[in-house]
């Protein structure tokens, strides 16, 4: 009988984990000790290894790119306030023009172990600048976006994340065509909803759409691998295959727009 | 040394997901180190508040995961569970019966992750079943391995009093 209640006991545990798991939305408020002991144990010695320098050196490469990533960051803050004193002061009109995005580079130290869900965590957070929702790039190729940060951490959603939704344009050769672009899995998006007025074809190239504050317009996405319209309604299936290699990153840049 | 050898899962899984070779299923569905690590949990406990051992390696999983907090603690506690209920029926301690068992207790694991994410998120897509049951399949051949590894290093021996199949 005892046992039984033990068991109980137990099941009940499991319970109150379920529950957690499905209602919960946010991570844990410890992750962010976990990029500083990757990048203690891992990070250095793999870039003493690809530069060929000592340990020390390493080290002190570390440091410095965590203190120019810190320092750009209030580089940016305060070319922010200058511009906001300088429109209170009636010295500028509103700036319509596109700032370049500020690129903040990071290391992947968690790939995602639910088999359910796509993505990874990086080494850097709101210490260096990161919000929710930026984009994080190799190169001019988007790899995923944003969607927690902690102070020293943050998690990325891929590009192929079955949860993942954004607007794109595929450049085909009459022009571009607006769609939605949905994470199918496996390496792979899909592009549902481009209406059946151009002619999309295998090899053309996707790109992000302008108009979202946080995330740049014209970020190379992939490429359309095939195009079938499957229920015949004039709705095109588009299967795009993501520009970057998407496991084999170690190193990733987010970029900040400075726009909210 | 019972916390050591949890640490030591859950940093050996994680440093061989950040370096798996790129092809396709050892980067989308690796083995798991933590699965099995849980199932062993389960066949070595010797009453179910030693099961707090693999809820413990959950908790750690959730830090590395892009899932909320709870989702692996759950996972890895319920897959323990069936392994502490399942192995009276394990015939013996061979490695045949300890990849047999992995393997249903890895497919469970599967079905179980796939009701959270149902719940969640309103259904799973992107092929994430078939990922989840690839992890199965692969995690069931490294648990020879695994079980070897923590029987013999004796990392779990102190925490874990049963040797797995007196208990009914």
């Amino acid at each position: 009988m005892r046992r039984f209640r033990r068991i109980d006991r137990y099941l009940l545990v499991l319970a109150v984990l379920f529950v957690i798991a499905v209602l919960n939305p946010r991570n844990l408020p410890g992750e962010e000790v976990l990029p500083t002991v990757y990048r203690q144990l891992i990070h250095k010695p793999l870039l003493a290894q690809a530069a060929g320098a000592t340990h020390r050196e390493a080290i002190d490469l570390v440091k410095l790119r965590a203190e120019l990533a810190r320092s750009q960051h209030q580089v940016a803050e305060l070319k922010d306030q200058l511009g906001k004193a300088r429109q209170l002061a009636g010295l500028t009109a509103k700036s319509t023009a596109r700032r370049r995005p500020r690129p903040i580079d990071g290391w992947i130290y968690a790939v995602e172990t639910n088999p359910y869900r796509v993505g990874f965590r990086i080494d850097v957070g709101q210490a260096v600048g990161v919000r929710s929702g930026m984009p994080v790039v190799v190169g001019s190729a988007l790899m995923g976006t944003v969607t927690s940060v902690d102070k020293h951490g943050a998690t990325v959603r891929r590009i192929d994340d079955p949860t993942m939704r954004m607007e794109v344009k595929v450049l085909s050769e009459e022009g571009a065509l607006a769609g939605i672009a949905v994470g199918a899995g496996d390496r792979e998006m899909e592009i549902r909803l481009v209406r059946k007025t151009g002619r999309v074809r295998p090899g053309d190239k996707v790109f992000t759409m302008m108009g979202h504050a946080i995330m740049p317009g014209d970020l190379f996405v992939g490429e359309v691998s095939s195009v079938e319209d499957f229920n015949e309604d004039g709705v095109l299936e588009i299967r795009v295959t993501p520009a970057v290699s998407l496991s084999s990153w170690a190193e990733v840049t987010v970029l900040d727009t400075g726009r909210k | 040394m019972a916390y050591i050898g949890v640490f030591l899962a859950v940093f050996f899984d994680n440093t061989f997901r950040l370096f798996a070779p790129d092809s396709m299923w050892m980067q989308e569905a690796p083995p798991s180190v933590m699965l099995v690590t849980s199932i062993y949990i389960g066949f070595r406990a010797g009453n179910t508040r030693q099961l707090g051992f693999a809820v413990l390696l959950g908790v750690l999983a959730d830090c590395f995961s892009v899932s909320p907090i709870g989702n692996f603690a759950f996972l890895y506690g319920a897959t323990a569970y069936l392994a502490l209920r399942i192995r009276r029926y394990v015939p013996s301690d061979a490695l045949t019966s300890h990849v047999v068992a992995s393997l249903f207790c890895g497919i469970m694991y599967a079905f179980l992750g796939l009701l959270i994410v149902s719940v969640r998120l309103g259904g799973a897509g992107g092929g994430g079943l078939s990922r989840a049951l690839v992890q199965a399949v692969m995690s069931a051949s490294l648990a020879p391995f695994v079980f070897g590894i923590w029987d013999r290093t004796r990392f779990f021996r102190g925490a874990l009093r049963s040797r797995g199949y007196e208990f009914a």
